[in-house]
Order: structure tokens, then sequence, then C-alpha cells
């Protein structure tokens, strides 16, 4: 989809306009996005200006589109690399993005343990044009344990389980994006803890990444 | 065999039921370990329904008390000083310390620390009882009720075993080490299986080979820096050696191949050093003449078997050579006899020691091995004696012959520090068993 088929509604367009524009603005009626800045409709006043976008191409931040990051925390999980793919919302601030992560480190820190791999899959809902609020959920490990048996040096495993977070993305005209959330997980095991003490806070401390269209 | 097949997990748009499947763990044949207080009647009761599935049978019930662990130990240390030992418990310690079996002073205090230190929880068979020894760690968590479980095998195996198990299999000091081998091997086993399943590991997929090996090889070293190897034996072979044999039994036959162990238990100690090698090695002490004839002043103190675990201490101990386990080779030693003597008058000791071994050249090179050491030796076609006195006096010449020596052990087991560290019903699980970190 076409930055120039999407069709802001009248809040929206007031909104960018308070945003990027010093210009006072007063809209007569529904102004088409991405118009030509040397053309002015053809029944606009000319006491009146237009904030207009200043280039014919659609934003990357406007577009469905896929993006590549890397990132420290429960998205990547622990330090990995994401692709997501954005699924812009027509007519709207809003997007879908499905994403798939998978990363290492997932470690626990006690003395001698290994560390593991792991994948999340997940998917953000978020508002906003550059600034945006999300709100993510996500299925992949949300708790680490290391078992030795008998003195041997331990051996990690992660439990898998589900997030829900809120937090906040940028991102660019350019596609650069950077993310970043918080929120809380249910593990789905190990079978000895209780489902009570099953319950952690989940952490994307950051994503930086790139939406290539 | 118990298996558990993994619970397995959807992520399509059935996320809800896939947590349900995976929470229920609905696939395992046995109920997993939660993590509860110990103390309270249902966690008791729902952790013994784990240890009596996995083991295929048995139910217990025992009480279970949580006591402070310094006062606890120091309680033990205040019935040794109110009840000292007989004169033969000293002596006899003494006679093993001549061969660096136990400590030279006679002050049990220190033995019997060093012992519950490494002490978590037992269970006694004369009170029916668990008791926690308590340092700090927390009571509802993973430890606590892998602690109890293996405590609650020791309980349902009280129940299953007779006293005339323990009279038929339990005549000499190395009987006894392997038969407490078997009792704590098959605690660790179901601890270990019941571990795995909680921790939604599958036991085949658990390199227990490697597991146990490392272990062995701790307690192998641990036991050559122990002050007293005679009393700490029961805390160092068993857990380990122990358990490997029981979890190798059971992955080559299940519980049955578990219970057959009971039935037909290893000969010796040295079956459970040579791990499958030695399975069928036969026991030989050379009883027909273990008894050595010594001057009329010399009194008879006791007499003990007490096998290839402490002799492999006592070598390594005074070898030029010490082996640790990876370096370990069956020395072909098929079993001993132990007499000690004193001499009233000079308050003197003197150990006397009959080694048999396979062949005359496997007592050769142990006498080649050893001939640096202060002991006086004497080598007799399979036999290696050894001597030692407390003046540094007495010789192998000095022994005037040989008569047949009985086939149990001469005492009442009593240890000589009074630790009853031969008592088969007071199962202790050592300190530094099984741990998870988060």
């Amino acid at each position: 989809m076409r930055a120039g088929d999407h069709r802001f509604n009248v809040w929206e367009r007031r909104a960018i306009a308070a945003i990027f524009s010093c210009q006072s603005v007063a809209i007569a009626g529904p102004v088409r996005a991405a118009e030509s800045r040397t053309s002015a409709p053809p029944d606009s006043r000319k006491d009146q200006t237009v904030a207009v976008l200043t280039s014919n191409e659609p934003q990357k931040t406007e577009t469905s589109g896929l993006g590549l990051s890397a990132g420290i925390g429960s998205q990547y999980p622990y330090v990995g690399i994401q692709a997501a793919y954005y699924l812009q919302v027509p007519h709207s601030l809003f997007r879908i993005t499905p994403y798939a992560g998978i990363g290492g480190a997932i470690c626990t820190g006690a003395a001698r343990a290994d560390c593991v791999v792991g994948e999340t899959l997940g998917a953000m809902v978020s508002w906003g044009h550059r600034h945006r609020i999300l709100a993510d959920a996500f299925y992949g490990p949300v708790l680490a344990y290391s078992l030795s048996f008998h003195g041997e040096d331990p051996k990690t495993q992660a439990s898998s389980g589900i997030g829900l977070a809120g937090g906040y993305e940028y991102m660019a005209a350019s596609g650069f994006f950077l993310r970043a959330d918080l929120g809380v997980a249910y593990a789905f095991g190990p079978p000895i803890k209780r489902p009570k003490d099953r319950f952690a806070p989940t952490l994307t401390l950051i994503g930086i990444g790139y939406k290539f269209w | 065999m118990a298996s558990r097949k993994r619970a397995k997990r959807n992520i399509d748009s059935n996320a809800l039921l896939a947590f349900v499947v995976s929470a229920a763990a609905c696939s395992s044949e046995c109920p997993t370990l939660e993590e509860c207080d110990i103390r309270s009647t249902s966690c008791q009761r729902h952790t013994a329904d784990v240890a009596a599935c996995l083991r295929g049978r048995g139910t217990a019930d025992p009480p279970v008390i949580v006591v402070d662990a310094e006062a606890f130990v120091q309680s033990q240390v205040d019935d040794a000083t109110n009840n000292p030992p007989t004169q033969d418990s000293i002596d006899l310690g003494r006679g093993l310390a001549l061969f660096g079996l136990a400590p030279p002073e006679t002050d049990p205090s220190a033995t019997i620390r060093e012992y519950w230190t490494n002490v978590a929880a037992f269970f006694s068979g004369q009170t029916g009882k668990v008791t926690v020894l308590d340092r700090g760690a927390p009571l509802d968590g993973a430890g606590a009720v892998r602690l109890l479980l293996h405590e609650l095998v020791h309980a349902m195996q009280h129940r299953e075993l007779s006293n005339d198990y323990y009279d038929q299999h339990e005549t000499t000091y190395d009987d006894s080490l392997v038969l407490t081998s078997l009792i704590e091997g098959e605690a660790v086993l179901y601890q270990d299986l019941a571990t795995a399943f909680a921790y939604d590991r599958d036991p085949s997929d658990v390199e227990w080979d490697d597991i146990f090996r490392g272990f062995e090889e701790r307690q192998w070293d641990a036991a050559r820096q122990d002050d007293a190897p005679y009393e700490m034996a029961s805390l160092r072979l068993p857990y380990a050696f122990g358990g490997a044999l029981l979890n190798w039994n059971w992955r080559s036959g299940g519980n049955d191949a578990v219970r057959a162990a009971f039935t037909h238990p290893p000969a010796s100690t040295r079956q459970l050093i040579g791990g499958t090698a030695s399975r069928g090695v036969a026991r030989e002490n050379p009883n027909e003449v273990g008894n050595p004839v010594l001057p009329s002043e010399f009194e008879h103190v006791a007499t003990r078997h007490i096998g290839a675990w402490l002799f492999d201490v006592f070598r390594d101990l005074w070898s030029s050579a010490p082996r640790t386990f990876r370096d370990f080779a069956d020395p072909g030693f098929a079993g001993d006899v132990l007499t000690i003597f004193r001499t009233p008058a000079s308050r003197g000791i003197v150990s006397v020691w009959r080694l048999r071994f396979d062949t005359p050249a496997k007592a050769s090179e142990v006498f080649a091995d050893l001939r640096t050491s202060k002991f006086s030796m004497d080598r007799r076609d399979r036999d290696l004696i050894v001597v030692a006195g407390s003046d540094g006096q007495f010789t192998t010449t000095s022994i005037e012959g040989w008569t047949t020596a009985p086939e149990q052990d001469s005492t009442d087991q009593t240890s000589p520090n009074g630790t009853g560290a031969i008592a088969p019903w007071s199962c202790p699980t050592m300190a530094s068993a099984a741990h998870a970190a988060r």
C-alpha cells in the first residue's frame, strides 16, 4: 500500500500538522496527503496555507514492511536478533507486528553453568506515527534454571511461557527504529515450581533495527 | 523401565490448550515433585506418593522433624562426651590410626563434627522419624523436597527389609559398607529420577555415566583427605558408588533390576569400586590363616574385615605414587583380616593386617608400592602381611604363627569414635547432594 493511498482522518491530519508544522492551518475539507507542493487545490483560498508532506514517497513509518533488529531482552531472548513484519492498518496509526526472535545468553549465573539458546514468537500492536506506544504478547523462554545432580557442572534449561508487556517504539522516517518494553510473563514449567511461583518480570531492554520498506 | 514423555507445546492458535497441557504435565506416569513446606503433612504425603510411584511399591508416613543443625551436632558431641567409648573402641581406633585410617587422637568430638557436617538429614529406624538438619536453607524449596524424598525412600526400605536380612548380609565391616551402599544407592536413584522429572529432564537424556564418574572421583579424592577414613567411609562410598550401581541397574532393567541388587548384593566393596568390570569378582578373606598368634603379653582387641575401599585408601595414603580414580585399575585385592592387639602393661597397640590378592604377582605389586612406607611387611604367596606398632618395634617376625580367624567381625560394630557409622537404619543424606540454581 503506498503512502499516497493512505487517507488520514481529520484528527490525524490536525495532529500531524501540530507536530510538524509551525504554520497555522485551516482545512476547508478533506485534503489528500502527499500532494505536490507546487500546486494548491483549485478551491483553496490564497490566504490559507496547507501543511503538506514534503515527499511523494510514502514514509516507512506508514507502510507495511519487514524490519530486522538486534537487541537485549525477552524479544531477543536474551541477546539476539529479530525479524518483524509491520502490518499497517489502513487510514490509521495502528499497526500489528508479528515477530520471531532468536538469541543466546539465557543464563542463570550459577557457577560453571552453561547458557542456552532460545526462540521467541510474538506480536505487537502499536499506535503512533514515529513515537509509538506498543503492547506486546509473546511465547518464548521466560525462566531459566541450572541443575546439577551430584556436583557436576550445572546444565541450564529454559522454561517457555507467555508474556505480556507494554512499551515504546521510535521509528524514523528512514526506517531506523528502536524499542523497549516491560511486562510480566508466566512460565509453563518446570513442574517442580508451584504455579504461583512461575510469574516473572519480562523486559526488552533495547531493540535497535531497520525497517527495509 | 519407567519413562516419561515430554509434554509437547503447540504454538498455534490453541495456546490456551497448550498452556493447560503443559501446566498439568498430563503425559507423566508418576506425579512430580513440587516445592512445598516439608513440615506439612500434605507435602510429605505428596512426596511419598512420588517416591512410591517411582519405586513401583512402598508406603511411608514417618514423622518429619526439623532441628537446628549446629545444636544437633553439638548434642551428638555432648552425647559422645557423656558416653565415652569403651577401651576396646579406643584401642580399635588407635589400631586403625597406625594405618592412617583413623585420627591418632582419641577425642571423638572432631570426628563426630566432621561426620555430621556432611549430613543434611537422616531417617532413624530406631525412632521411625526423619530428621532434617536446618542450616538455613528454605524448607519449602526444591532442595528440601528432594531431601525429603530421599529419606522417605529409606522409610520405605525400613518397612521392607527385615532384621534377618541385616543379620545375613552384614557380618563384616565390608559387608556393612556394601549394604549401606545399596540402601543409599536406591535412595539416590529415586531422588535423581524424581529430580529429573521435576525439572522436565527425560532420564534417558541425562548423562548418568559421566555424572556418577565425576561423583565417584570427588568422593575418592575426599576419602584420601579425611582425617577418619574408617568413619567417613559410610559417607564417601555409598552415595557415589552405590548410586552408580543402582542407577546402572535401573537403566538396564528397571525397578526389577534394582530389587535384584538387594536379593543378590555385591559380594564386596571391590565390586562397587570396579564397576561393571568387577561385578562377578568373588571375595576371599584369608580367614583360614587370618588370626596371628602373638606372644602372651599381647591381648586381642578386635578383628575386622575392612575390605577393598579402605585398602585402596590405605594404599594411596602410603604409596609412592597415589592414584586418582581416573588412574584406578583393580589391584586384585580379594579380601583381608585386620587384627588389633594391645599390651596392657605398656598400653601399646599392634595392628596386623593380612591382605589377599588374586595372584602372587598382584601381591608383589602392592608390596613394591608400599616398600618405602614405615610398615613392616612380608609376602606369602598371594598374601601380603602388613604390621604396625605404636612403639615401632613390632615386626612381622614377631608373629609366632597363624590360626583361623572368625568369618564375622569380632566386636559389636561400634565404631571407634561412637558415631555408629555403620548403622544402616541411620540413613543420612549428604549435605552436598544435588542442587539447582535459578
